[in-house]
């Protein structure tokens, strides 16, 4: 049986690791504000961006762009997995880690080769632990990523999709629904889906659009001027969807591992909470235990006196 | 009269929103004006400066951008740019400080990664020099 002195150590152990949880809470609450209003911001360029897209391919009807053409065989996979630098958020990191590294196997077994980005340092340790190699990784930006990072990934991705190094390009993230939930989310980013294009461009784009109060007759296609030309325009701005894709992705990610993080702190001080209850009951009932052994023997020992 | 509103849009955020009279931006084949009810117009842009006139004789405000694309649409215009920043915040001394840092940044990167993402931070800063002393 513990001694007394022994319950006591625990209950204080457990007292102080509550204390770290809830403040990693209580940062996590705060942080999650910021990121939810970078992802509301950056919302008007990836709408705008996909409404004229959107036009865009409408006009230029059956353009030849690389980036739009399907790859007839696929035999190498570029793999983006965006997870977090730091642990303790639940399931999010492992969630994405484990579906990505799935898709790797199963490519694998198809004799199709995969490639992997890995944007997060937990990315990085999971994968070289499991002898897959990484071709690009960032880490240190997960809380905070930058276009700048955005871009690098995307220029990668462009440049291996149009020399043929890549057949397809495959995203996965967790998608912050709201504080509280996330939804892993896999999104093939190249080859672009023109069908997709020409009406609802990307599912992450919801919400009230700057674009929305435009004249009825703006939806007419082949209305619009374009400068140069529809061909060179959709050149141009193929590129530029891939990387608002990949930026979106990465805040995204960032702020759903604010509310991963948060809820799992939650629900570590909880249970933390639970467990100095049932330890303060035990200390209490050992302590008693100890007393009343101590009563039993003063009179015990009287009673052998008076006889 | 009617107005146009104007949109500026970084991929960060919305940078700037407003009535305007005239917006002029640096087309790839030219500058171009565009005044309400403009027939609908979409355009990549070169770098420069946007100029946004709240009357025919006034720029109220102007804009260095790099990487752009406008959209007209009848009463509004909406450009898009992946930088972009107001002419009066530039700081002269301190871009031409970048400039410099940047250049030599550029001589020593090996990797072509950082090479590349240097060059890109030289045109902007470049960019923003030449919208600042024009000024």
């Amino acid at each position: 049986m513990p001694t007394l002195h022994d319950i006591k150590r625990r209950i204080n152990s457990v007292t102080s690791t509550k204390q770290i949880t809830r403040t990693m809470e209580m940062v996590s609450a705060a942080k999650i504000g910021a990121a939810t209003a970078r992802v509301q911001a950056a919302l008007p360029y990836a709408e705008s961006m996909a409404e004229m897209l959107g036009n865009v391919a409408d006009s230029a009807g059956g353009t030849e762009n690389p980036l739009l053409r399907e790859h007839s065989e696929v035999k190498n996979v570029l793999v983006i997995a965006v997870v977090s630098d730091r642990g303790l958020a639940g399931a999010f990191n492992s969630e994405v880690l484990r579906n990505a590294e799935k898709l790797i196997r199963s490519n694998e077994a198809q004799g199709i080769s995969s490639t992997v980005v890995a944007c997060g340092k937990k990315a990085i340790s999971y994968f070289s632990f499991r002898g897959i190699t990484l071709d690009m990784v960032f880490k240190d930006l997960s809380a905070d990523p930058t276009f700048e990072e955005a871009q690098a990934i995307a220029l990668k991705a462009i440049k291996g999709y149009e020399e043929g190094t890549f057949d397809q390009v495959i995203l996965f993230y967790n998608h912050a629904k709201n504080a509280a939930e996330q939804v892993l989310r896999q999104e093939t980013v190249l080859p672009i889906d023109a069908s997709k294009l020409a009406k609802d461009v990307d599912p992450a784009v919801t919400g009230s659009s700057i674009t929305e109060e435009k004249d009825p007759e703006g939806d007419i296609p082949g209305s619009i001027i374009f400068e140069p030309s529809a061909e060179d325009v959709l050149d141009k701005l193929l590129p530029a969807y891939v990387n608002t894709m990949i930026y979106h992705a990465l805040i995204d990610s960032a702020a759903g591992e604010q509310g991963a993080r948060r809820n799992a702190m939650k629900s570590a001080t909880d249970n933390a909470s639970d467990m100095i209850d049932t330890l303060n009951r035990y200390y209490n009932r050992v302590r008693q235990g100890a007393v009343t052994t101590e009563i039993n023997e003063i009179v015990g020992g009287a009673a052998a006196l008076e006889d | 009269m009617a107005t146009l509103t104007c949109d500026i849009v970084t991929p960060a955020k919305k940078l700037f929103t407003s009535e305007c009279h005239m917006v002029v931006v640096p087309g790839i084949e030219g500058e171009m004006g565009f005044l309400v009810n403009h027939a609908q117009l979409m355009s990549t842009l070169a770098d420069g400066t946007v100029r946004v006139l709240s009357d025919a004789s006034t720029v109220a405000h102007r804009f260095a951008l790099q990487g752009g694309y406008v959209q007209v649409t009848g009463d509004k215009v909406i450009i898009l740019a992946d930088r972009a920043l107001p002419v009066e915040d530039i700081d002269l001394d301190d871009v031409r400080a970048k400039i410099s840092a940047a250049e030599e940044e550029i001589s020593k990167a090996d990797d072509s990664a950082d090479k590349n993402l240097a060059e890109v931070n030289l045109a902007w800063y470049r960019i923003l020099e030449h919208a600042a002393s024009a000024n």
